[in-house]
């Protein structure tokens, strides 16, 4: 009897335990889990950061300067993790967005990686003898890259997560629709619905094409690539608009097959 | 097989079955080579660990079951990945709003939910707010 509770209780046990294990897969969540923990990280080394700049400013002292110099060293070697940690985050979402091609994917990961090299070569670049001026001039460095590099790469990477999610949406409709198509026997009273569907979905296609040509812009040098971005974000909300009339379109004609049945 | 078992010179093995004292010696011969090659302070320490059997069922039984749980985990473990990586977003189904379509196909009505209360900005993976200015 004893034997058996402890048998059944060491399955449990390792059972609870397996399934820890398989948690540990590398998922969009995961990354973005990681992500919120480099913030977090970020932002309290920034905090004290702040703090020990304060005190150094107030009262000059040469064991202030020094606590300022390493919570500044702390703070901006976080930073580049930082960095790192979301555009990791970024790029696992784009390896489970579905509607895109291995090249298209492919063509941001290129983008995504070199800006993870050059990130973490970034932070051996930080040496702990570095003097504030040192630091001043290291960050520079990150502020350049991320401003001229990084964010148009970070923009081009969310458009295409939802580019990406929308050409989805819209197969998965076409297969739905397609599929009702097999059933009818005549076609002839549901001609408007094909009427409108089809031309729904050639407008979708139409915009997809245009939408993917946009992702330069975010690359340009008369506006910010944030501005671009927002900019460009409404020709996603026309498709996504697109989208919810064809789910209605095919909606209704699903009724009115099942009607005629 | 007797013949065998007499040539190795252990006499004694001849009224026990031949093919297991073979095994028997030839997994002691084994484990004996292996004992020759750890250094006897190892052993000493080994065998002292082995007779104090409290200890030894309390630190042997927790490792053994750590080992089996990674060793499960990573045989099972590669199955949920493959799954993790076919879903196409992270919106919680908590969130979706309860299905208004009326044809009841509930590949639609999925679609429909999807479609309600998807988030083309992408709010949770906007760029974080970083402070450039940290000269002084």
């Amino acid at each position: 009897m004893k034997k058996t509770a402890i048998t059944i209780f060491s399955i449990i046990l390792i059972a609870f335990f397996a399934s820890i294990v398989r948690a540990q897969d590398f998922t969009a969540e995961k990354a973005y889990q990681d992500y919120q923990f480099s913030l977090d990280t970020y932002n309290k080394s920034y905090s004290d950061y702040q703090h020990a700049k304060d005190f150094y400013l107030s009262n000059q002292t040469s064991s202030l300067k020094e606590d300022a110099r390493q919570k500044t060293l702390a703070m901006l070697k976080n930073r580049d993790l930082l960095m790192n940690a979301y555009i990791t985050a970024l790029r696992i979402k784009i390896v489970e967005t579905k509607g895109l091609t291995s090249d298209e994917k492919g063509s941001v990961f290129t983008k995504i990686d070199s800006e993870v090299s050059w990130y973490k070569s970034h932070i051996e670049n930080y040496k702990d003898s570095d003097s504030l001026e040192d630091l001043f001039n290291k960050s520079s460095e990150s502020e350049s890259r991320y401003k001229t590099i990084t964010l148009p790469i970070i923009y081009e990477s969310l458009f295409t997560i939802t580019l990406g999610d929308e050409i989805d949406m819209r197969e998965a409709h076409e297969s739905i629709y397609s599929k009702i198509k097999e059933t009818i026997k005549s076609p002839e009273p549901f001609t408007h619905f094909f009427t409108d569907i089809d031309l729904t979905v050639k407008t979708l296609k139409q915009n997809e094409t245009d939408e993917k040509a946009l992702v330069q812009s975010f690359y340009g040098q008369f506006a910010s690539s944030a501005d671009n971005y927002n900019t460009e974000l409404g020709k996603l909300v026309t498709s996504l608009n697109s989208l919810k009339k064809l789910n209605e379109f095919i909606t209704e004609l699903s009724v009115s097959v099942k009607n005629q049945q | 097989m007797n013949e065998e078992t007499l040539k190795t010179g252990v006499t004694q093995v001849a009224e026990v079955p031949p093919a297991k004292v073979n095994r028997f010696q030839k997994l002691s011969g084994f484990f004996e080579k292996i004992k020759g090659m750890i250094p006897p302070k190892v052993v000493e320490a080994l065998n002292k660990f082995y007779s104090n059997k409290k200890m030894f069922l309390a630190v042997t039984i927790p490792i053994g079951l750590i080992l089996l749980t990674i060793i499960i985990g990573l045989i099972f473990g590669g199955k949920n990945q493959t799954q993790n990586t076919t879903k196409s977003t992270p919106t919680p189904a908590a969130t979706v709003a309860p299905s208004e379509a009326p044809s009841g196909n509930s590949e639609l009505d999925t679609l429909k939910n999807r479609l309600d209360s998807y988030d083309v900005r992408q709010s949770r993976l906007q760029p974080p707010v970083i402070n450039f200015d940290i000269k002084f």
